[in-house]
């Protein structure tokens, strides 16, 4: 079959206009691949940045715990809950940890759970107001909402309606947890009642 | 050809970049699925964080009012709610009651099964029916999660689930805030539906125990009386009127399969724990 023309000076057996729009395509589909490109190299550096964000000592982390952390490196103790710390390698269930402590700066092991991302407020603002105009579909049925309600306008009144009215009684709450009813005791009331065993 | 098929595999390949918020269509669909997931990472807060959650209110509520340290009182107490919790309906969390040091007529059911009732309506009812029935309506708040449910559909708590768990777990500004939601949610009442909502369970918590179940209406009309009286006005502000309480109880109670009435009311024994004291 002979062939076209221009297809020879060109050294190609192709008529030049589907080669043209194949060029095309080829242009535009690389375009969307470099876009591609650029956002999956935007998402790997910011969990690589999110990964040096701030940590801290964990505010249920007792100093025991941390007193309590031995490895062949020096141990740090008596730091005060919420202390900024670095974290530097994991082993096992160990965090190998940098702190500075009166512009001294010392390492230290502590249990892995120990130490937690800080979670700054504008992260929580920042999320809120992302996703409020979708979230705002999946609404709560009125009476829950309701409750909702009640309880904001709560929050908001807080300063006038619980702090004049008392404090915090933890101990009281323990006392309660102590006062132990066990199955036999209920079993038993429950007979002497007459009631449905 | 080999060159156009190169260039459909790319378009194909090159398609997902639109779902990486390069197209308006792609952007929706990822914030919505994003949505999607953030409306499902609302609901989870297990029987442990509602616990250290219940454990913060209850030291709210007795701060607010604090504990009436009475043994033998606070004992029998317990043996009754634990005797109706087990035939609740969230029998498998461990619940605690206490009597607040307080006149008011109320009653208070905290996340994680801490319930109290006030020195007032203890020494309103008469009997250990209305005694059981007080605290059976308490049970049903927390068997029916209505602090935690309205808790998890607040604008509080939309803030991520991981942020939310990390806070139950680990306390902080966040916790306090939720803390101080439930605490208020308790003191500025729950809504009416669930009030009616737990009127319903609470009849049908007395039937499988076998208490004399007609003592949730006795109970109402107690409160109907000391409403008029005026000395309901914490109770009136949280809580429908009793009357509509009433009302209400009749309409869903014809739809329960109860038993008989079991007229098992035990005034003796009620008299001689609480009355004796």
């Amino acid at each position: 079959m002979p062939s076209h023309p221009d297809c020879v000076s060109l050294g190609k057996n192709r008529p030049p206009l589907f080669d043209r729009h194949a060029q095309i395509a080829y242009r535009f589909c690389m375009s969307r691949l470099l876009f591609c490109l650029v956002f999956v190299t935007g998402f790997v550096a910011s969990a690589i940045a999110a990964d040096t964000d701030e940590y801290y000592i964990s505010p249920r982390t007792g100093i025991d715990m941390l007193e309590n952390a031995k490895r062949d490196a020096a141990t740090v103790s008596h730091l005060p809950r919420l202390t900024p710390v670095a974290p530097l390698r994991k082993q096992r269930s160990w965090q190998k940890i940098e702190v500075t402590v009166k512009h001294q700066t010392l390492e230290g092991w502590v249990p892995e759970g120990a130490i937690r991302k800080r979670y700054q407020a504008s992260d929580i603002e920042k999320k809120k107001s992302m996703f409020s105009g979708i979230s705002s579909l999946f609404r709560s049925p009125a009476d829950t909402r309701k409750t909702a309600v009640l309880g904001a306008r709560g929050l908001e009144e807080e300063g006038a309606l619980l702090k004049p009215a008392g404090g915090v009684d933890k101990n009281m709450v323990r006392w309660m947890e102590g006062l132990h009813v066990n199955d036999s005791e209920v079993a038993a009331f429950i007979l002497e009642g007459d009631l449905n065993p | 050809m080999r060159r156009c098929l190169f260039a459909s595999i790319l378009l194909l390949l090159s398609q997902p970049a639109y779902g990486f918020g390069l197209g308006d269509i792609g952007e929706t669909l990822y914030r919505a699925e994003q949505a999607l997931n953030l409306a499902k990472a609302l609901i989870p807060i297990s029987d442990e964080e509602e616990l250290i959650l219940g454990r913060a209110v209850a030291a709210r509520v007795i701060g607010r009012y604090g504990v009436a340290q009475t043994p033998q009182q606070t004992y029998y107490l317990n043996l009754i709610g634990t005797a109706l919790a087990q035939r609740s309906d969230r029998p498998d969390i461990a619940y605690h009651f206490a009597i607040l040091n307080t006149n008011d007529v109320n009653a208070y059911a905290c996340p994680g099964g801490f319930i109290f009732i006030t020195y007032g309506a203890l020494t309103m009812v008469r009997d250990e029916a209305e005694l059981a029935a007080v605290l059976a309506h308490e049970i049903a708040h927390v068997s029916e999660r209505h602090i935690v449910k309205a808790m998890q559909k607040s604008k509080l708590m939309k803030v991520g689930a991981n942020v939310a768990s990390e806070a139950l777990a680990y306390g902080g500004p966040l916790f306090d805030q939720m803390t101080e939601f439930a605490t208020n949610a308790l003191f500025e009442g729950l809504s009416k539906s669930d009030e009616y909502d737990s009127d319903t369970k609470a009849i049908e918590y007395l039937d499988r125990l076998g208490y004399d179940y007609p003592a949730m209406f006795d109970v109402l009309d107690l409160l109907d009386e000391r409403r008029k009286a005026g000395e309901t006005q914490v109770l009136a502000k949280t809580h429908p009127t009793p009357r509509m309480r009433r009302k209400e109880l009749q309409k869903a109670g014809r739809k329960l399969k109860l038993e008989e009435p079991t007229s098992i009311r035990l005034k003796p024994r009620f008299a001689q724990q609480i009355q004796s004291q």
